[in-house]
């Protein structure tokens, strides 16, 4: 079908690709000591990039199976653009096509996992609820057009749990992901030990005073933030003023001790990706270097625009982590010696301002008295921006890990950020 | 997929030791049309179509989908699914009733008004926007049309279809000055056409929305601490979908972990507050004739007068809790299993006057323009957006303020509401879960909650 779809397109002077994205997954939940659902599912879909009178047409779709309905709205949608515009198109470049098969997994074992940790029941019989998710998900990509066929193929685990604590008539919840190249159950296990070391404390958390104090944000939350603003960076967004570096392009935006990069060719990581939705070479890059903002983003069309090369970013960044320092975790706790620390951020879809940076978000976390963690916080707010914050910046841990394919970050220490409480 | 193949999918299924089956058929596009930088920027279109089946025996449920629609590729499914039940001796022959045939109210039809009408309009806005000040320097407005058509059949021979139509304008409007950005942003929405525009006053909305872009560049920053807080209507209601709403979703009810589980018949929130879950509401953006399961929206009265009356239930968390299924079973594709989600959910009006609300405070904030938000159901702790707000000293309203948010849990906030206006309007907005992104509705009056804890600089 789609040498069909090329070819009906060449004979109506369409230029066109396709981008073929072809998932496997398996999901499992577990409710307590039972299996609550097993999920299987197989899907292809096609995102159809085409050049028709100068106008570029984007069709995302997952039937192809009538190549003449596609063409026909390639040439309606074209016709209703007002601009005129030039993209590129694929070419095989010099990379290895990665095709790996699907990695066979027992999934009566994880199912077995999972269940076993209700066993920490026993020693912590304030559990009353264990929710845990597994996905396995296989995922290949092509692209596809006439000069050009490449392929690149992933397999990720994920695992999302998350526990009730009941004590005293009263709820507290606790969750953890882990998103690995491996099905690894001893990590599961470790970061499950962790949560409920958590949430037993947060039980009797309480909110603090307004102020402005010193604040740890633990790694996965300095990750929300990061993911919240992950177009920021991109051309489009700054040429059309809907991101907060609009005016910052090769200016000191950060503290010099925050650098930004995107590493999609680290096999190490999950977001691995050779190439990006437009058949470009993905590369190591800084986006924000000693706090400079260095580069930005830009697929075919905005390269095009604004003369410059695409960076290979189509379809969205891979592997983008600020770099890690030298402090642990505890040291950083050390280092505060007084502060907050916030290992929770709610509701950034509207707290945080992807235009102009503002942060006024929900959090919890931990009290630290003379280096030491006092007591447990929760419905107390951080009200910041994006670049107060990062300006902020005492010292960044060594914690770094990952939370999704869009990449993850190490625990930062900042100065001097309100947090505002009930006292 | 014919009757004929649905119902060899049911036998087939039911040869096996199963209690429950259904199939979701969906064939759904999306198309958006954005201006952006004065310009019809992109016409975005997404086309789906597939197949979801869901599988249970007593609480063992399974389930699957696939966008590979073939024979072959259905039996596997099938296969995978039903692998681990185990045979059943007896023979079914499953006769499916004849197809119900459900669709929208529409006047005008996505594709009764031209692409020139729908960028002219756009174009309008924009015009309107740059006019009101110099200081506006992007209008990023949408047309979001989604069709959908959803064919569902079970185990009891049910066997229906809907043709759901929705259409929707975001309008959002950023202003400039001195290095500063501020914006402002509206949604309009409704299942039906192109009749929306019919309900809009453009000129005065934009307008408005211009006003306050521009208004926030010079307004001061939110207070912070705990305080009276008036919530204007409409998006306001956001509170009440995030603090009780996801509360009263059978998928935390059902197992007990809800901050509402268990509590039904008991007093939760002040006398003021009656709220509403309503599917059936005419043309409403969370309308729908039927839900995700097949069953017949309904009116669900939540809390009435302050007393828990009732949870949102669907079809099989209504086993675990043994209480009817209210038509609320929703899920955002073909590739979720449904869960019991809220529609066009509001709270009711009451006959206390904004002048009285504002007079009653001392120190405190009109938050006129809300954001969105989240809850855990079960801890209740809840958090939103403040997008547009006014301080009040000495009982009258003063400055602009922005950049807060509000937080509190949703036991304290049902009890905090101490005065509900007669002015309720509705927003438009999506709700994410564990079903996916859902279109709802969200409703108040205006409202003074006596103390919430307000993020500010």
């Amino acid at each position: 079908m789609i040498d069909e779809l090329l070819k009906l397109a060449n004979s109506k002077n369409i230029k066109i690709e396709v981008f073929i994205d072809e998932d496997e997954t398996v999901d499992i939940e577990t409710i307590n000591d039972k299996l609550e659902k097993y999920e299987s599912s197989s899907t292809d879909s096609y995102r159809i990039k085409a050049s028709y009178n100068n106008k570029i047409v984007t069709i995302n779709t997952e039937d192809i199976s009538n190549p003449e309905t596609i063409i026909n709205n390639i040439i309606n949608f074209s016709n209703a653009l007002d601009k005129e515009e030039e993209t590129t198109f694929a070419r095989n470049i010099d990379i290895r096509n990665n095709i790996k098969e699907k990695e066979v997994k027992d999934y009566k074992k994880i199912i077995d996992d999972l269940i076993s940790l209700n066993e920490y029941k026993e020693k912590y019989p304030n559990i009353d609820n264990i929710n845990m998710y597994y996905t396995d998900k296989y995922n290949k990509v092509s692209i596809i057009n006439k000069d050009a066929k490449l392929i690149d193929t992933s397999n990720i685990n994920y695992i999302y749990g998350e526990i009730v604590w009941k004590e005293n008539n009263i709820n507290q919840t606790g969750s953890f992901n882990v998103i690995s190249l491996e099905y690894d159950f001893a990590k599961i296990e470790e970061k499950f030990i962790e949560m409920v070391n958590d949430v037993k404390d947060k039980i009797k958390a309480v909110s603090c005073k307004t102020n402005k104090y010193n604040v740890i944000i633990k790694n996965s939350e300095v990750f929300k933030i990061l993911s919240r603003y992950k177009d920021m960076y991109d051309a489009e967004q700054i040429r059309n003023n809907l991101s907060p570096l609009n005016k910052d392009y090769n200016k000191q935006v950060f503290s010099n001790k925050i650098t930004i990069v995107e590493d999609p060719l680290n096999t190490s990581l999950v977001g691995t990706r050779i190439f990006d939705m437009e058949g470009n070479a993905t590369y190591y890059k800084e986006l924000i270097k000693d706090g400079k903002f260095i580069t930005k983003l830009y697929d075919n069309r905005n390269a095009i625009i604004e003369d410059v090369k695409s960076t290979g970013t189509s379809g969205g960044v891979r592997n983008m982590y600020i770099v890690p320092g030298s402090n642990s975790y505890e040291e950083l706790i050390k280092k505060m010696d007084n502060g907050i620390i916030i290992d929770s951020l709610e509701g950034l879809h509207a707290g945080a301002n992807a235009i102009t940076g503002e942060l006024s978000l929900q959090g919890a976390g931990y009290e630290v008295t003379n280096g030491k963690i006092n007591k447990a916080l929760k419905l107390i707010i951080m009200q910041t921006t994006l670049k107060e914050l990062f300006n902020n910046v005492i010292d960044i841990g060594n914690d770094l890990e990952i939370f999704s394919v869009t990449g993850g970050s190490p625990s930062i220490l900042f100065n001097d950020i309100t947090i505002v409480g009930k006292e | 997929m014919n009757k004929v193949t649905l119902e060899s999918i049911f036998n087939k299924v039911l040869s096996k030791e199963v209690d429950f089956c259904e199939t979701f058929e969906e064939e759904a596009a999306t198309k958006v049309y954005r201006l952006l930088n004065s310009n019809l920027d992109k016409i975005n279109y997404n086309y789906l179509k597939g197949i979801g089946i869901r599988i249970a025996n007593n609480s063992d449920i399974v389930y699957g989908y696939s966008n590979k629609l073939d024979d072959n590729s259905i039996n596997n499914l099938v296969d995978n699914l039903t692998k681990n039940f185990s045979n059943n001796r007896k023979l079914f022959n499953i006769t499916l009733n004849d197809l119900k045939i459900y669709k929208t109210n529409v006047k005008i039809n996505h594709n009764k008004m031209s692409d020139d009408k729908k960028k002219e309009y756009l174009y309008n806005i924009d015009k309107i926007a740059r006019s009101y000040s110099d200081k506006i320097v992007q209008v990023d407005a949408s047309f979001y049309e989604y069709d959908q058509k959803v064919t569902i059949a079970n185990n009891s021979s049910n066997y229906v279809e809907d043709n759901r139509i929705f259409t929707r304008l975001i309008i959002n409007i950023v202003a400039e000055s001195n290095d500063k950005q501020t914006n402002s942003m509206k949604t309009f929405g409704l299942s039906g056409g192109y009749e929306l525009l019919d309900t809009i006053d453009i000129e005065k909305e934009v307008i408005l929305l211009a006003e306050s872009a521009v208004k926030k560049l010079t307004a001061k920053s939110c207070p912070s601490g705990e305080m009276p807080v008036i919530i204007g209507p409409g998006f306001g209601a956001v509170i009440f979908h995030e603090a009780c709403g996801h509360s009263m979703e059978a998928t935390t009810v059902a197992l007990g972990t809800s901050v509402l589980s268990g509590r039904l018949g008991e007093k939760v929130a002040s006398d003021k507050v009656t709220i509403i879950d309503d599917g059936t509401l005419n043309n409403y953006w969370g309308t729908t004739n039927i839900d995700d399961e097949g069953n017949p929206t309904k009116k669900n009265i939540l809390i009435e007068n302050g007393i828990l009356k009732g949870y949102l239930i669907d079809e099989l968390n209504n086993r675990k809790m043994n209480m009817n299924i209210t038509g609320s079973g929703r899920r955002e594709s073909y590739k979720y299993a449904p869960t019991s989600r809220m529609n066009n959910t509001y709270l009711a009006p009451s006959i206390d006057k904004i002048e009285d609300m504002i007079k009653s405070i001392d120190y405190g904030i009109y938050a006129t323009n809300m954001g969105g938000g989240s809850v855990d159901p079960v801890t209740g702790d809840f958090n939103f957006a403040v997008n547009e707000a006014y301080l009040i000293e000495n009982g009258k309203v003063t400055d602009m303020v922005l950049g807060g948010s509000l937080i509190g849990n949703t036991l304290d906030i049902l009890k905090n509401v101490e005065m509900v206006s007669d002015d309720l309007s509705f927003d438009t907005g999506f709700c994410g879960s564990k079903s996916g992104s859902v279109p709802v509705t969200i409703g108040e009056p205006t409202i003074k909650v006596s103390k919430i804890l307000v993020g500010g600089n």
